[in-house]
């Protein structure tokens, strides 16, 4: 407060005093208080900010996408099935490398409330070559969310992001209450098309295709899941590519390096 | 009048009476210029008429009883069904495509491997991932010709419905409903039925993988396909027959809200998912005239009373829902960028554009005036007597 009032009688490199702000701001305040009943349609606690100093969490609108495709979610398949929200959800994932990590949370197929969490800050620096983990508290958003389940939760760790592209390096993560998986005995990419789109999927192992989903015409906003079993597949880096075109034909690719470690503990 | 003497202060002899005087015919004046002032800024709830396409509406109903969201026998060229618990339907004949006998969606026939079948074919649907693609046998998969039609689908007061358009070269409409629905599909002769993360019940079939192709022949009289949802609801997605507007829904839906907002993710903003002009009018008062909104404006219409969605329809030339929303709304606001506008009338509007109030005002005119001439002529009659 005392620095506020402090810049408004603050001179400039000419000496002169500078002009204060506050009407301005005060107007803006205004038209933002009287804009936030057309905004607002969750109850203020719900929506989206920062949260513990170590997230930011809450409900959004359903977004809009300006890209052809878009991963929601890569999770290791693993389920803890629990009739209410436990108190803390974690999330595990492995970092094969010193690489910048995104984390976000959300739902891939959002009904009027939207989950969203982000802009995670770990408690420690992520480890490279080593699982990492990030604990949250369900209290503050999830379980106030009675229509909304783990299962309907996606997450994507983004490596080196730089927003969503059409190559992505990500790691697969697993989201649990109480144990995490003892293997990655599946993995559940979940994309999402905002246009009609014939799409194909195929796995590769550096040349080798080691899963192929046949091609499948998707609709636009309707998500699909990738499920693929490595079972017998080595550990390692992996290429999940989307191919295929629009019902405009515009051609449609989408590329997913991860890497695939067998052993989750 | 007066005796004052010139350059004196005025004595105060009739001068008080004349300012009082003047004052007392001053005082109505004011107060109702005071009166005015205040009217134009007191917003009070107004019935609202909003016309608007839009490619996104989620909303909730009103009432004590369940309601009809679609039209009895809506037809559809191709489903699909997303949190589906079970799905069952009669076959003469059904066959699996073989997965690895073709790089799209259409099988030559060599592909086709018929399952020994029971007379009623069932499929479970636990996994969240489960999906139904109800479609033409074969390569037609994305035309619009007929392939059945829907049952009549029931919300219960106050659950949520979101209706969004999926674009494409035929464009659909998703829905998406919270009530628990229980669904009997009329349907041609031949099924097309794409599955993903479906489990086959009684049954085995010769191929793995998560997405299987089918195709069925019904037996005749049961071409129905039964389909019960999720308890939490499910989703439509639904491409009308014939690619044509159809009337889809009922002619009024009771409204409890409505919600027109879409956000851009990558920027954190909030969109309009208008997309033409909407009109807002005011349909007791026809003399003011309607509000366009411009489609990158976001509209907030809460706190409803009385309200229906009217005349809603899938447009699919232009991959829009187009709807009118008609009710009374204590909060009515549009944003254009920073700036928002109430589009709530003042108590000035109702007085000034009100039949009932310009009636008063003409007869209160008209009564004042020939009372006043009245008096003066009787007043002059008196004096000429006199």
């Amino acid at each position: 407060m005392v620095n506020y009032f402090l810049m408004r009688t603050d001179f400039n490199q000419n000496n002169q005093p500078r002009v204060s702000r506050w009407p301005g701001r005060a107007f803006t305040a205004l038209l933002l208080l009287t804009a936030l009943p057309l905004l607002s349609q969750y109850p203020s606690d719900l929506q989206y900010q920062s949260r513990d100093s170590n997230r930011h969490e809450g409900l959004k609108p359903k977004p809009v996408s300006g890209y052809d495709v878009e991963l929601l979610s890569a999770l290791v398949a693993w389920s803890e099935p629990t009739q209410s929200w436990p108190e803390n959800l974690h999330l595990r994932f492995y970092l094969p490398a010193a690489q910048s990590v995104s984390v976000t949370v959300r739902q891939p197929r959002p009904k009027t409330t939207y989950y969203w969490l982000d802009q995670v800050v770990p408690s420690a620096p992520w480890r490279a070559g080593a699982f990492n983990d990030f604990t949250w508290s369900t209290a503050p958003v999830l379980q106030k969310l009675p229509s909304v389940t783990l299962e309907d939760l996606g997450v994507v760790v983004r490596l080196d992001d730089k927003g969503p592209s059409r190559k992505e390096t990500i790691a697969p993560a697993a989201l649990f209450h109480t144990q995490p998986p003892p293997t990655a005995n599946g993995y559940r990419f979940i994309f999402k098309t905002n246009g009609a789109a014939h799409v194909t999927c195929t796995i590769y192992s550096g040349a080798n295709e080691v899963y192929r989903r046949p091609q499948n015409h998707e609709k636009a906003g309707s998500p699909f899941v990738v499920s693929w079993d490595p079972q017998g597949q080595p550990e390692g880096m992996y290429r999940l590519t989307l191919t295929g075109y629009f019902d405009d034909n515009t051609p449609l690719e989408q590329e997913e390096v991860f890497y695939h470690r067998a052993s989750w503990r | 009048m007066s005796d004052v003497i010139p350059g004196h202060r005025r004595s105060r002899g009739n001068k008080p009476v004349r300012w009082r005087a003047l004052s007392l015919l001053a005082l109505p004046t004011l107060l109702l210029l005071a009166l005015v002032a205040l009217s134009t800024c007191w917003r009070v709830p107004t019935r609202l008429q909003l016309d608007f396409a839009t490619a996104r509406l989620a909303f909730s109903l009103s009432g004590e009883e369940p309601s009809e969201l679609l039209s009895r026998s809506a037809q559809f060229a191709s489903l699909v069904v997303e949190q589906c618990k079970t799905a069952a339907f009669a076959a003469e004949k059904l066959e699996i495509a073989d997965p690895r006998a073709s790089q799209t969606e259409s099988f030559p026939a060599a592909a086709w491997h018929e399952i020994p079948t029971k007379d009623l074919i069932r499929f479970s649907c636990n996994d969240p991932a489960a999906k139904l693609t109800l479609q033409k046998p074969g390569p037609a998969a994305a035309s619009t010709s007929w392939l059945g039609n829907l049952d009549s689908i029931h919300i219960q007061p106050h659950s949520q419905v979101v209706l969004a358009v999926s674009p494409g070269r035929e464009p659909a409409l998703s829905l998406e409903i919270e009530t628990p629905q229980d669904l009997t599909l009329a349907l041609g002769p031949d099924l097309g039925l794409r599955t993903e993360f479906v489990r086959p019940e009684g049954f085995a079939v010769p191929f793995s993988g998560d997405l299987q192709t089918y195709r069925a022949h019904l037996p005749e009289g049961r071409r129905t396909i039964e389909i019960t949802s999720s308890e939490k609801g499910m989703v439509l997605i639904m491409t009308p027959a014939g690619g044509e507007s159809a009337k889809l829904f009922p002619e009024a839906l009771p409204l409890a809200s409505i919600e027109l907002l879409e956000e851009d993710l990558r920027k954190g903003t909030l969109n309009s998912p208008l997309r033409a002009r909407a009109t807002l009018s005011y349909p007791d008062y026809p003399a003011i005239p309607p509000v366009p909104i411009e489609p990158e404006n976001m509209i907030g219409l809460g706190q409803l009373k009385q309200a229906r969605l009217t005349r809603l329809q899938f447009d699919t030339q232009q991959g829009a829902l187009h709807a009118r929303f008609d009710g009374m709304a204590k909060h009515a606001t549009s944003l254009a960028g920073a700036f928002p506008s109430d589009h709530r009338l003042t108590l000035y509007h109702t007085f000034r554009y009100s039949w009932r109030w310009e009636l008063l005002a003409m007869v209160f005119a008209w009564a004042a005036s020939t009372t006043w001439i009245a008096f003066e002529a009787w007043r002059k009659l008196h004096e000429h007597r006199r």
